[in-house]
């Protein structure tokens, strides 16, 4: 698929950024091209976001992950190509909340200012791209899911809502998708296969099965966006490998341990079973309980390659973990301080390695995420609305934007004004309206500091900004009701 | 006895259990009348339909920085 595209000659490509980005049906995926250089991740990541139009605030929910390697790599990771091979690479969905969908008591939702004003995690176009990645890594394999009879079920179950949703989308009917294409392209690659190997007659009963109730279901009334959303909550309950990730590590003692990370359960391990004990899976801790990470050279003869990882704990404990490599131990504590970040404190890092670089920008101008108008105006009304107040935020829909909010006082009433700071793709900052530009939104700042700004009338000064608060609670946290009921149940 | 096992283990090789995707939509059809998302509202615990996230949309105000307004540096507030 990807010959079609309009692509340099191969001498010229070095990296090729796959999306799931569900572009017109039936239209393969152009994958992004870049020639050899030198490419940070997180920048990958906001070009592979504008492209797919995922906005700033679900941004922090993806990452860049090479099938080949099996590896996820931290924002803070150049990759340098020299292009003498093509490396392969996708922007994927990385940190997943399970249970976002539901409004019931067991769920994961964005905080609210109010009760009542919670979000969801996902907004519609992100749950069309987790649909398109989960549904490959389904059908390909790349995800295994059991084989018992019930799993199987499951399958056939997930294949009809799949195949519906392709009719629903080609405005076709159903049966004529199931006359176009055979069922089984809509199953696992290992299920295929057994049904392959079952006998004639066998085969015919669950073909003949398939087809009476995908006729039935022609005259269910279902959107395509439901039947995407019914997709993703079968394949969440059937197989947690979907957002679960899996480290395999060795201990000193050369015992085999796993440790295993998802959102609704924190950072768990487990031995690897041997002849006398059960395989028996440990809570290590929760993301809020994470202080910091350090990585380190393992303490190695012969120069060995291994990386111990220290997690330290908010009860003064901490815990060693060795991975064979580099690229193991950025990849785990990525995912931690990515976590932290979704849960606990967005304005924060755990381990300088792994940082986002426009993060560490924020931090040092005391710049907000992107958090939403109505956040940045409770902060200034709960800080007085004193003039000369203001918050400079990162812009919610726009990854080169930023405002600058402050009230003033128009006769009786406060009103808040929002200036916008405009990034160029060469990194410099220039307050819309104004002629100068800056390296850095500290330097613009600074500047406008001792200025006298005016806006439709209303004179201004930047006197005093509101930083960011530790774990300050807004939009751009995860609150997981759910959180610490099903910990102790073992991984599947 | 024998014979018996035998014929059931002949059945089931030759009629084995198949798996069936209908009991993966139990009520659809019989208590929801084929109302997909009424369906799944029920069946998942009240449900997240609404729109994902709603913000107000702010209006980027125009600013002008005094002492870049020449050549008239004294203007009135």
């Amino acid at each position: 698929a990807h010959r079609d595209s309009q692509e340099p000659t191969p001498a010229a490509v070095a990296l090729r950024l796959h999306l799931y980005h569900s572009g017109p049906p039936g239209e393969a995926n152009v994958p992004l091209i870049y020639p050899p250089g030198h490419y940070l991740v997180e920048e990958l990541c906001i070009q592979a976001a504008k492209t797919c139009g995922v906005s700033p605030l679900y941004s922090s929910l993806f990452g860049l992950f090479c099938e080949q390697e099996s590896l996820w790599f931290a924002p803070s990771h150049v990759f340098q190509l020299d292009g003498s091979a093509i490396k392969d690479i996708s922007f994927k969905i990385r940190f997943y909340f399970p249970n976002w969908y539901s409004g019931g008591g067991s769920r994961a939702y964005r905080y609210g200012l109010a009760k009542g004003s919670e979000s969801a995690v996902l907004d519609d176009s992100v749950m069309v791209y987790l649909f398109s990645q989960w549904r490959r890594d389904f059908i390909s394999g790349v995800v295994p899911v059991p084989c018992s009879h019930e799993a199987q079920e499951e399958c056939l179950g997930l294949a009809v809502l799949d195949m519906m949703r392709t009719a629903k989308e080609r405005h076709v009917s159903p049966l004529d998708i199931y006359h176009a294409i055979s069922y089984k392209s809509f199953l696992p690659k290992d299920m295929r296969a057994q049904i392959q190997d079952c006998n004639f007659l066998t085969r015919k009963r669950i073909r003949f099965r398939f087809k009476r109730f995908i006729q039935q279901f022609s005259q269910c009334r279902a959107t395509a966006r439901d039947l995407k959303l019914k997709y993703l909550i079968s394949l969440e309950t059937l197989e947690a490998a979907f957002y679960t990730e899996t480290f395999r590590l060795q201990e000193p003692s050369g015992a085999g341990l796993t440790i295993l990370v998802a959102a609704d359960s924190g950072i768990r391990w487990c031995r690897d079973k041997s002849k006398d004990t059960e395989q028996e899976v440990q809570i290590l801790c929760d993301f809020p309980e994470v202080t910091d990470i350090s990585i380190k050279l393992a303490n190695k003869e012969g120069g060995g390659e291994s990386r111990v990882v220290t997690i330290n704990k908010n009860d003064g404990k901490n815990r060693d973990l060795e991975f064979p490599n580099l690229a193991q131990a950025l990849s785990f504590v990525s995912l931690i301080d990515g976590y932290c970040r979704l849960t606990t404190d967005a304005h924060h890092y755990l381990c300088r390695e792994v940082a986002p670089p426009r993060l560490m920008e924020a931090i040092h101008s005391h710049c907000h995420g992107p958090i939403s108008m109505d956040f940045a105006i409770n902060r200034l009304h709960k800080a007085g609305n004193r003039s000369g107040l203001y918050i400079l935020r990162h812009s919610p829909k726009d990854f080169d934007k930023y405002y600058l909010t402050f009230p003033v006082e128009m006769y009786d009433t406060v009103e808040y004004k929002h200036c916008q700071i405009s990034r160029s793709c060469s990194g410099e900052f220039n307050l819309s309206g104004t002629k100068r530009t800056f390296m850095g939104l500290q330097e613009l700042l600074a500047c406008y500091h001792k200025e006298t700004i005016r806006s439709n009338g209303a004179v201004f000064h930047f006197t005093r900004g509101c930083p960011p608060k530790a774990k300050e609670k807004s939009c751009l946290l995860v609150c997981r009701s759910n959180k610490g009921l099903d910990v102790s149940a073992s991984p599947s | 006895t024998i014979i018996r096992s035998h014929r059931r283990f002949i059945i089931r090789k030759v009629w084995p259990a198949i798996p069936n995707p209908e009991s993966k939509f139990q009520g659809l059809f019989t208590v929801y009348g084929g109302d997909f998302r009424e369906w799944l509202s029920h069946t998942n615990g009240s449900l997240w339909l609404r729109p994902a996230f709603f913000s107000s949309e702010e209006y980027p105000s125009a600013v002008e920085v005094l002492s870049e307004l020449s050549p008239s540096p004294t203007l009135p507030p």
